[in-house]
């Protein structure tokens, strides 16, 4: 009897030191744990990258086979998606350049362009099954910083979580933590786009009921004041959209334009949310635009 | 009763070797897309031979190593191993005289059930890490990886704990 309190008081203490971590950890950014998993992260940075060299060729070959169908799915699908993209390469320069030419009569910068990028390469996938994050070659001496966006040339895949002097994690843009306001390029309103974990669409929140929306639109970035992500970075297109009459929204399902799962290179914008005043772009009615358009710049 | 210092030492080596596998080797070779979840499941194998309070002193200490390289809440991993490690432990003295096979599918479930207790600490402190579809498939293939892993894991096992030390039959 003696034994079983005992044993159980033994499990109660490691308990009770479990959940003073977890609620230390939870209630301090920056503290001993994080430079604790800097240092640990730095050390073992090496080893990782080495492994990476030679197991990742291995584990492409036996992804291969056990996914066989798998891939050959998506390799058929990657073939549509190419003659489809192939035949909207002339539309996307012509929107471009319809673009550029409204930002400049608005006298706004094209933000997007303007900040700077660091290429990393991804290093290493999660260990766990209950981690979400990439770790980058990259870290606080390239110049990167937590709340970082990365994207690749697809789109956006999530934002910098952790650094360490010479890596950092990110957490991608399905981890049911991830958040960022989004604006639906059609109709110009802005909503919030939310992970819902791995393999899984976003779910857009926030979007009135008589906003049209329609699956295939586009999906950016709002870059609100304060925002970690600027204006304008490519999120995603809709494939769903269920109104809900209750709340007054519709529940909006976007599909990632970044394919999150064969990540090999990607870019972190460096981009500082404390930046002095993000530009906002006023929002032009839509009647006013050809006028715009067809009129002389103002020398 | 403790530890020897030989059985600590062994079990330094082979959580040592365990947890570099897990970091380096077992990311890249993924089942059905999910990752095996080496440590606990070497853990869970380990306290089959202890007893309930250093099974969960073992999965603390493994659990917190674990902590230092995941960036889920830190002592997350720690609170879970321990748990299984108690949990384990105290159903040890029936399995140690089993066959192999009955084994192998105790530490499946015993497994399972840690990997579904991580989410559930994880939901309990408002973190959703996981949806309820992966979970399942996490439970699964956690259980699924846990059978042959006994039997290949099973000879370093005794290599710590000879039959005369196995502390259960104390």
């Amino acid at each position: 009897m003696r034994r079983t309190r005992s044993s159980r008081f033994r499990l109660a203490l490691l308990v009770l030191t479990s959940l003073i971590l977890i609620t230390i950890d939870l209630r301090s950014e920056g503290g001993a744990i994080d430079t604790a998993r800097g240092v640990v992260l730095d050390a073992l940075g090496p080893l990782r990258s080495t492994s990476t060299r030679i197991f990742e060729p291995i584990g492409g070959a036996w992804e291969a086979v056990s996914n066989y169908d798998d891939l050959e799915a998506r390799n058929a699908l990657l073939r549509a998606k190419i003659a489809e993209l192939q035949n909207s390469v002339l539309e996307v320069g012509e929107i471009e350049r319809e673009r550029k030419a409204l930002l400049s009569l608005l006298g706004a910068r094209d933000r997007v362009a303007q900040v700077g990028r660091r290429t990393a390469r991804v290093i290493d996938a999660p260990i766990s099954n209950y981690q979400r994050t990439l770790e980058l070659d990259k870290g606080s001496r390239d110049g990167l910083v937590v709340g970082m966006p990365v994207e690749t040339g697809a789109g956006v895949i999530g934002r910098v979580s952790a650094v360490s002097v010479t890596r950092s994690q990110v957490e991608l843009l399905t981890d049911p933590n991830f958040d960022v306001g989004i604006r639906m390029v059609r109709s110009g309103d802005d909503g919030i786009a939310s992970g819902q974990g791995q393999n899984r669409e976003l779910e857009v929140s926030f979007i009135e009921l008589d906003t049209v929306v329609i699956p295939g639109e586009t999906v950016v970035t709002s870059g609100f004041q304060g925002s970690t992500f600027p204006e304008g970075l490519l999120i995603g297109t809709v494939v769903d959209v269920v109104p809900n009459a209750v709340q007054g929204t519709q529940r909006i399902t976007v599909h990632p334009a970044a394919d999150l799962d064969r990540l090999r290179w990607v870019q972190v914008l460096l981009f500082y949310p404390e930046a002095p005043e993000p530009v906002i772009v006023d929002r032009v009615p839509t009647d006013e635009v050809p006028d715009l358009l067809t009129e002389e710049p103002a020398p | 009763m403790t530890l020897a210092s030989r059985e600590i030492s062994r079990l330094v080596a082979i959580f040592s070797t365990v947890l570099l596998i897990q970091i380096a080797v077992v990311p890249h070779f993924r089942i059905a897309g999910y990752i095996i979840d080496l440590p606990l499941i070497v853990v869970v194998l380990v306290s089959l031979h202890l007893n309930p309070p250093n099974g969960a002193l073992v999965g603390f200490v493994v659990g917190f190593a674990v902590d230092l390289v995941l960036h889920t809440p830190f002592g997350m991993t720690a609170l879970t191993f321990a748990i299984a490690g108690y949990g384990t432990g105290s159903v040890a003295a029936q399995l140690t005289e089993r066959n192999i096979l009955t084994r192998s599918l105790a530490v499946a479930l015993l497994a399972a059930s840690a990997t579904s207790l991580f989410a559930c600490i994880g939901a309990l402190i408002g973190l959703e890490y996981v949806m309820r579809r992966e979970l399942g498939a996490i439970a699964l293939v956690t259980a699924g990886s846990a059978v042959p892993l006994t039997v290949l894991v099973a000879p370093l096992v005794r290599w710590v704990f000879p039959p005369e030390t196995i502390q259960i039959n104390e």
